[in-house]
């Protein structure tokens, strides 16, 4: 009972500090977004969380020129030094908010503190320090990532795909060297980051891939490759025996297909599996030539009678969406 | 007696007579109360019901332990502060709501999981043969119209009368069938979904509308986790606008009170404590995500028991124990389902003894995971501890109150043995419920003060009789298990006032 009333205090002083800090800065950081030099009172010891906490969620909600007032605004505060003081002192969430801080200011300095961070367990405090580097200089610090980047399962792909999301560009250089060097599993987690990050990759380097036996590697690639216009390498798998595959074709489809893949996504509405019969009546759907009077003309023609209720839901939901 | 020929042969006989004259005798009878050894087996049993108590306290605290040190709360907490590093590519996810008889409270029920916080996500209601307006309600403010049947059976189900599509909201269908109960209408369900993973959730429950952002969390970093759980916590007296949670207040009534304190030592300190373990046993039917291939493999939900969701949890371990897969499953604290707890004594009543007969139809149906050649923490440990002190927890702890209440007026125990029994099963139960509160403040900060204060106060008073009670309830649920008695829902009152006001 003791331990529940010392921490409902402590959480009582800490949000009243977050208060009266918020009541203090939060004026004061308005008018540096505004272009004005504000006048800089002291940042107090009990407000240095609070007001990193405010900084960091206004970097978040600004770009260009607002990005550089606060960070005028924190150098001026000497905000760096009570970062990099976290980072080498803090327990793990001043660590975090040093990690942050830092990578938004873009600090040099603390390059050699944050890189060792990245190989910690701590998949959290791992993936923010690497975030950190690639804000600070993502040229060099894209070669260091790139090995924990395809081999870190606890670096979820989504929040992976944020944090490459600005150095795109980079990663798609620094991959594309090894990309064909790679193991299996590797190979796998670039081409779906790739596919998030919509990079493309030159088409040898694709027309290879698709040549890959494994359904894990053809499926990434096979969107890649329909972004990249490598249509008819596409299309030649609609007969691979994973499902899975034949189902990419029928998506890809849905994405390129023109008249002429008619039959194609015909014959893929009967497959065997349930999958790719959605998917290619899907693709059916999104052909421009299959509107009004071309959807009775299919219907007469049409004798599977599972494949035209696909279809049948298809087009509801299609015009749901466009409605 | 001695065994001749297959025959017994008995030999030395007393006769009638002296029978009578032996038991007769006042002096005969008192030598045998004298030497028969009441007192012992007296003292016996009684060291036998405070070890019992005392390794089920033990036991919780060490699941209390572990999920202290399980919570990073803090540094979750300051992350969720911080800006999330977020993305489209969220995993996509299919809510699946069964609703009977939900015609008060659907509508609103839909429009706010319509609002929830993540961009890639379907809502599959489905109408278990409901003999109200449910549908009706559902068409009107929906605008369904019926779509072709044209999805794939992989576990069978009842008839399926339609399936429905809304013109308003692309991502919402509903499938009208006939009445099956619970897990047949989410095996339905479970058919429509076109999502790898899906999320049973009660229809007189509210989501917030973060909670699927955190219980989805663990599939995105362990690709081996086939089931996450999230808190579902009591929502009367609180204050819900528009469909969601708009101020965490407390109900009135003790029972709603009580089942608060009840619900967070329930979830805090025993699934979060499995968890560290892996040994979580029950996902809420409430609140629960899965990945739908391993679903589909295990059979889907069973329809012949009372706690559905409880059985499929025990059956996915014991199927991805026999084929040596390596799988998690994990009880996440944070995302929250709040739920409406019934604040009469009938209602409880029949909840509670449902919940226990559903206890004991899930362990009985799954001992091989016990006997399993690779049972794991979850066979050696967890199923045990839910057979010894869930499922015989009642029988045991009111036998054993109601043992040492004879014992001690008959004045065959001391009254040493008296005080510590009730420090073990009393002392150490509240003890436990103090915890579990202290979990969720460091956890979630919901409460006022005062608020907290009288949280801790019924944390104190639960030990007094709302335990016993409830206890005697769950020894129901045993009795009709045994004699096998039909199982029934019965009729859940509830108020649904955030929902109607919503």
């Amino acid at each position: 009972m003791l331990e529940i009333v010392l921490l409902r205090m402590m959480w009582n002083r800490e949000e009243s500090r977050k208060r009266s800090s918020n009541l203090k800065w939060r004026p004061i950081l308005s008018i540096a977004l505004s272009g004005t030099v504000p006048k800089m009172p002291v940042l107090a010891r009990h407000e240095q969380v609070p007001f990193l906490e405010l900084w960091l969620y206004l970097q978040a909600s600004v770009q260009g020129d607002g990005t550089k007032a606060l960070n005028d605004v924190a150098i001026q505060l000497g905000v760096d030094h009570i970062a990099r003081r976290f980072l080498l002192r803090g327990g793990p969430q001043r660590r975090l908010l040093g990690i942050f801080v830092l990578g938004y200011l873009r600090d040099r300095q603390a390059w050699p503190s944050l890189l060792p961070l990245t190989a910690l367990s701590n998949g959290n405090i791992s993936l923010r320090a690497g975030w950190a580097l690639l804000q600070i200089n993502g040229t060099i610090a894209m070669p260091l990532l790139m090995p924990l980047i395809l081999e870190r399962d606890d670096w979820p792909m989504m929040d992976l795909a944020h944090v490459l999301h600005q150095e795109r560009h980079q990663f798609s250089i620094a991959v594309g060297n090894i990309l064909l060097t790679l193991q299996p599993k590797q190979l796998a987690r670039a081409l779906h980051l790739m596919r998030a990050l919509q990079v493309a990759l030159p088409a040898p380097a694709l027309l290879t891939l698709l040549q890959h036996q494994s359904p894990d590697i053809l499926v990434p690639a096979m969107r890649l490759a329909a972004w990249s216009g490598l249509d008819e390498q596409v299309r030649n798998h609609k007969d691979h025996p994973e499902w899975t595959v034949r189902a990419e074709v029928a998506k890809a489809l849905a994405y390129m297909g023109t008249t002429s893949d008619f039959s194609l996504l015909v014959q893929l509405s009967r497959d065997e599996n349930w999958c790719v019969r959605y998917c290619a009546a899907e693709a059916l759907a999104e052909l421009p030539s299959i509107r009004g009077p071309a959807i009775d003309s299919i219907a007469q023609g049409w004798t599977d009678r599972f494949a035209w209720e696909t279809f049948g839901r298809a087009l509801i939901e299609r015009s749901v969406r466009c409605a | 007696m001695r065994l001749s020929k297959g025959r017994f042969v008995v030999h030395n006989l007393p006769s009638f007579e002296s029978l009578l004259a032996y038991v007769g005798d006042p002096l005969s009878l008192q030598f045998l109360i004298e030497i028969f050894p009441y007192r012992t087996i007296a003292e016996k049993v009684s060291w036998f019901i405070l070890a019992y108590f005392l390794i089920l306290n033990v036991c919780n605290l060490l699941l209390n332990i572990l999920a202290l040190t399980s919570i990073k709360s803090r540094q979750e907490k300051r992350l969720e502060e911080l800006p999330q590093l977020y993305s489209d590519l969220q995993l996509p996810i299919s809510i699946l709501v069964p609703a009977f008889n939900e015609s008060v409270t659907i509508a609103s029920s839909v429009r706010s999981l319509l609002q929830l916080s993540y961009t890639n996500y379907e809502i599959i209601i489905i109408n278990d043969g409901s003999q109200d307006d449910t549908m009706a309600v559902l068409r009107r403010e929906f605008a369904l119209i019926p779509i072709p049947p044209a999805y794939p059976v992989q576990i069978p189900t009842g008839q399926v009368h339609g399936i429905f599509q809304s013109t308003r909201h692309i991502q919402l269908r509903v499938i009208d069938k006939a009445n099956g109960g619970k897990a047949d209408a989410l095996n339905a369900g479970i058919n429509l979904a076109r999502y790898s993973l899906f999320c049973g959730v009660d229809a007189d429950s509210v989501l917030e509308r973060d909670s699927l952002q955190h219980v989805i969390r663990p599939f995105q970093r362990d690709p081996t986790v086939v089931a996450t759980g999230g808190m579902v916590k009591v929502a009367n007296g609180c204050q819900f606008k528009n469909g969601h949670l708009n101020e965490v207040a407390l109900p009135r009534n003790p029972l709603g009170l009580f089942q608060i304190v009840e619900y967070v030592r329930a979830f805090l300190l025993s699934r979060l404590g499995w968890s560290a373990l892996n040994g979580v046993l029950i996902i809420s039917g409430a609140f629960g995500v899965f990945k739908k291939t391993v679903v589909v493999a295990a059979g889907g939900y069973r329809t012949k028991t009372m706690g559905e969701d409880m059985e499929l949890v025990v059956r996915i371990h014991r199927l991805l124990r026999a084929q040596k897969e390596r799988y998690r499953i994990v009880f996440v604290p944070e995302p929250v389902c709040w739920t409406e707890a019934p604040e009469d004594f009938k209602t409880l009543r029949t909840q509670r003894i449902r919940w226990q007969r559903g206890l004991c139809e899930s362990l009985a149906a799954n001992w091989g995971l016990m006997l399993s050649r690779n049972p794991g923490v979850v066979g050696v440990i967890a199923f045990p501890f839910m057979v010894l002190f869930e499922l015989l927890g009642p029988l045991i702890e009111l036998g054993g109150y109601l043992f040492m209440l004879i014992v001690w007026a008959a004045g065959w125990v001391s009254l040493d043995m008296v005080y510590a029994f009730l420090f073990v099963s009393i002392g150490l139960g509240t003890l436990l419920s103090i915890s579990s509160l202290l979990l969720e403040e460091m956890i979630f900060h919901l409460h006022k003060s005062r608020h907290l204060a009288l949280l801790g106060l019924f944390a104190l008073l639960e030990n007094f009789g709302y335990h016993q009670l409830s206890s005697y309830w769950r020894l129901i649920g045993i009795y009709r298990w045994i004699n096998e008695k039909d199982g029934n829902w019965g009729i859940m009152k509830r108020k649904g006032e955030w929902q109607s006001a919503a």
